[in-house]
């Protein structure tokens, strides 16, 4: 029995030990915070006052103590983010000469303080500067970091490095496209030569095609709607999502020279190319193409039946449309939502 | 007789050996984990990526029966979160009382066309109503069918290629869109992603979001606080990190369109669509060869009402254990097979052995137990045995989330908070598991007797004070699991 009661009492202990533990981490956590929040309130006024012009950077810095560096970096990074032109500037200049202190957080083993770290340095600081640490970022060996490099080399514009990240975009296959081609086209059309050589080039991947394809089509590239064209009618049928990324292509800034190209598709087997079909011929299509749209309104796929009618109400079709919609067939549904996009 | 108790104490034993072991390693997986999460949110800003146009538009379905007290401000919350595109479908089923009218008057909303891009069956839809004033918001007005019927309403009705499928009482913290569409954009084979839950009773609520969080003064919703964190930060989390998630809330959760449409949608003959839901997730994706990811996110978070009653907890959880056993029974092909990966081997059969048998094992482990000391043939062995792992093992597990919670999120800030989470952990394993075990045995009983009735939620409403009247509704918008 004793045994028992003992053992009992020390179970006990161990869980009042671990609740312990956790008591502990919130002492420590609270320090923590205590400590940010006394460095924040020391320097976030004082860096407003460096904005209001009321003082200097030299004035400031000698105030950083060693063991605030990092926090006064995090702090300017911040600022930096949610300020602009020659206030963007100010706080550049005076986080300048702190940025070496970030250096153990570059080299440190997890990717995250890494990526941080990137994150930091390249917003505080010069397109000139830190490029070699850009560019290592970008062959990093954590996606993560890789990513984070990319995203800074695209917000920034840094079109000597574009290529830099056209090369590591197979290693952000898993992200979203429609991501990654927004990244690329935040780029500016300045990179759309190089653009137009991954989405032309049979070497790279499939997903790269595609998502420079997209971002082609996202900054309207007009001479990308001919190669779009090109290989839809060459090796269309062999990559659904390359085809797909090219009608997108064409949508944006297709001519009537492609619509011959785009026309047969609105019989295709899958659905999402008839629709984007569809769409292309909404928008670039002649008064003749009424009857193929008028027929793809009672598509069998509810999607190409609304973009067909929608195709159908962007060519002007209306009389068609209210023909359409009195027919109380599943394509008269698709028809009244058109004319009441009309109407509004 | 000393036979069976034998056989009885042995099969506890290793059932509290083996529920417990799994989650420890789930804890000890959930702790890098999430300290690692906790990191890349540093390096890639929720703002950056809410800036970014490559985010994915989101229908959000809400399901609403009888909500006329709470549908216009839990709307307008809606309308405030912060996302660059998406469109908010309310969903009312065969509501009875002024859900409709009141919604109409105050968000001007006027009969429209609006095609369906599936064709999942559903009760008869009577028509769909457009907001003049927003236009991304619809009303669908639909025959009452309950609310996995209901959402497949509102999907059959979207547009956009993810949806959220919502609680109509569920509050969306401003940026919980943008959170748990992350994954969506980190990893573009993502078909599901879930969210924390979080339990608003005691938390001051104003104009429709969480102004100050706290505990409430009540023991059984304060409780459940312990028990949440426990399931989302150690269960969730843990799961996650080796694939195998088999829940995604009903309150919150964001689906891919297309995949979910193409599965069937939702499954109206069951009290735990959630789940069943993502269970046929993985065998459709498996079994079709479909790259997929069904993923837990931390940071996006849902607050939800819990029961406060015994009677409605109770109720709960006798619901969700009824859920459990439809949805595993209905997937039993799945149950150990490498086909399935880490879902099926792992994932399955620990929900199936563990959480779905695990109160009927338990409730005889605790009679064998009483009855061997009543006997004098307990050994003290088998005693600390038994204690270690049916109570003191549990309630360090619970310290664990307790601290998981305070090394990411650290949403309870007073002192008292943490000590009476500390302390309800410490004790959460004596009576109220028992409780739970009581419950769920009910809930395998009703399972048994094929009773598929959503029963009723006492709610209290999420008023300015949080001192709204309280109300039985009928659980249309159900309850978070």
């Amino acid at each position: 029995m004793l045994v028992v009661v003992w053992s009992l009492a020390a179970l006990v202990a161990v869980n009042l030990a671990l609740a312990g533990g956790v008591v502990f981490l919130r002492v420590r956590n609270d320090f923590r915070a205590r400590r940010w929040h006394r460095i924040e309130g020391r320097w976030y006024p004082a860096l407003l006052d460096l904005l209001a012009g009321d003082t200097t950077a030299a004035t400031l810095l000698p105030y950083v103590q060693q063991s605030e560096v990092v926090p006064v970096v995090e702090i300017c990074g911040r600022m930096v983010r949610r300020v602009s032109g020659d206030d963007r500037k100010i706080i550049r200049d005076f986080a300048r000469p702190l940025l070496g202190g970030l250096g153990p957080m570059l080299g440190a083993r997890q990717p995250e303080k890494r990526a941080n770290a990137i994150q930091l340095l390249t917003s505080l600081g010069t397109d000139d500067e830190f490029r070699s640490e850009v560019v290592a970022a970008l062959v990093d060996p954590s996606p993560l970091v890789s990513m984070v490099a990319a995203r800074v080399v695209a917000s920034r514009r840094r079109i000597d490095l574009a290529s830099e990240v056209l090369g590591q975009l197979d290693r952000f296959e898993m992200w979203s496209e429609a991501f990654l081609a927004s990244m690329l086209a935040s780029m500016g059309s300045e990179i759309a030569p190089e653009l137009r050589d991954s989405f032309s080039s049979s070497d790279c991947s499939s997903t790269v095609r595609s998502v420079t394809a997209r971002a082609l089509a996202e900054f309207r590239d007009l001479p990308a709607s001919d190669i779009a064209a090109g290989f839809i009618q060459e090796d269309g049928q062999d990559d659904r999502v390359l085809m797909i990324a090219s009608l997108r292509v064409i949508e944006a800034v297709g001519q009537t020279k492609h619509l011959e190209v785009v026309r047969p598709l609105l019989g295709h087997e899958d659905s999402v190319i008839r629709a984007l079909a569809a769409t292309i011929l909404g928008k670039i299509g002649v008064a003749a193409d009424g009857v193929a749209l008028a027929a793809a309104v009672s598509d069998e796929s509810p999607w190409v039946a609304i973009h067909a009618a929608t195709a159908l109400r962007l060519l002007g079709q209306i009389d068609t449309l209210r023909e359409l919609s009195r027919t109380g067939d599943a394509g008269s549904e698709a028809a009244l939502e058109a004319l009441e996009m009309v109407a509004s | 007789m000393l036979v069976v108790l034998d056989v009885v104490n042995v099969l506890a034993l290793s059932y509290f050996a083996v529920l417990n072991l799994t989650y420890l390693g789930l804890t000890l997986a959930s702790f890098p984990r999430t300290h690692r999460y906790i990191a890349r949110l540093k390096s890639l800003h929720v703002n950056e990526l809410l800036s970014a146009a490559g985010s994915l538009p989101i229908s959000l379905l809400v399901p609403a029966f009888d909500e006329e007290a709470t549908i216009v401000e839990a709307t307008r919350s809606l309308l405030t979160l912060r996302y660059p595109e998406y469109e908010i479908i309310v969903v009312s089923d065969g509501s009875t009382d002024a859900t409709i009218e009141v919604l109409a008057e105050a968000f001007d909303l006027r009969p429209a066309h609006r095609l369906p891009t599936s064709a999942i069956p559903t009760a008869g839809v009577r028509r769909v109503l457009r907001s003049r004033v927003h236009p991304h918001l619809w009303l669908i007005d639909k025959e009452n069918g309950g609310k996995a019927d209901a959402l497949n309403a509102g999907l059959n009705h979207s547009r956009y290629p993810l949806f959220a499928a919502l609680d109509a009482d569920t509050l969306l913290e401003p940026d919980a869109l943008i959170r748990i569409a992350r994954p969506f954009l980190e990893d573009q084979r993502t078909v599901a992603a879930g969210a924390m839950i979080r339990i608003a009773n005691g938390c001051r609520i104003r104009g429709g979001e969480v102004e100050e969080v706290a505990l409430p003064h009540r023991l059984i919703p304060e409780i459940q606080i312990v028990e949440y964190l426990r399931a989302f930060f150690v269960g969730r989390t843990g799961w996650d990190a080796v694939g195998g998630t088999l829940i995604v809330s009903g309150a919150f959760g964001v689906f891919r369109r297309s995949i979910v449409a193409a599965a069937g949608g939702f499954s109206t003959d069951t009290v735990g669509e959630d789940m069943e839901l993502i269970v046929r997730l993985h065998r459709y994706c498996r079994e079709n060869n479909i790259p997929y990811r069904i993923s837990f996110v931390p940071d996006p978070v849902a607050w939800t009402e819990a029961p406060e009653t015994l009677r409605s907890l109770g109720r709960q959880r006798s619901r969700w254990q009824r859920g459990l056993a439809q949805a595993l029974t209905r997937h039993l092909p799945m149950m150990g097979r490498r086909r399935y990966g880490t879902p099926g081997v792992l994932a399955f059969p620990y929900h199936f052995f563990l959480e779905l048998f695990g109160p009927v094992i338990e409730a005889l482990g605790y009679l064998s137990f009483g009855l061997s000391l009543a006997l004098g043939v307990a050994s003290p062995r088998f005693v600390i045995a038994f204690l270690f792992l049916s109570v003191f093992l549990g309630s360090a597990l619970s310290v664990a989330a307790v601290a998981l919670e305070e090394m990411s999120f650290r949403r309870y800030r007073k002192g008292r908070d943490l000590a009476v989470m500390l302390g309800l952990a410490l004790v959460e394993t004596l009576g109220y598991r028992h409780l739970n075990t009581y419950w769920r045995l009910k809930g395998m009983w009703a399972f048994l007797r094929g009773d598929n009735d959503w029963g009723t939620m006492d709610r209290r409403g999420f008023g300015e004070d949080d001192s709204a009247a309280t109300s039985t509704a009928p659980a249309a918008g159900g309850a978070s699991r």
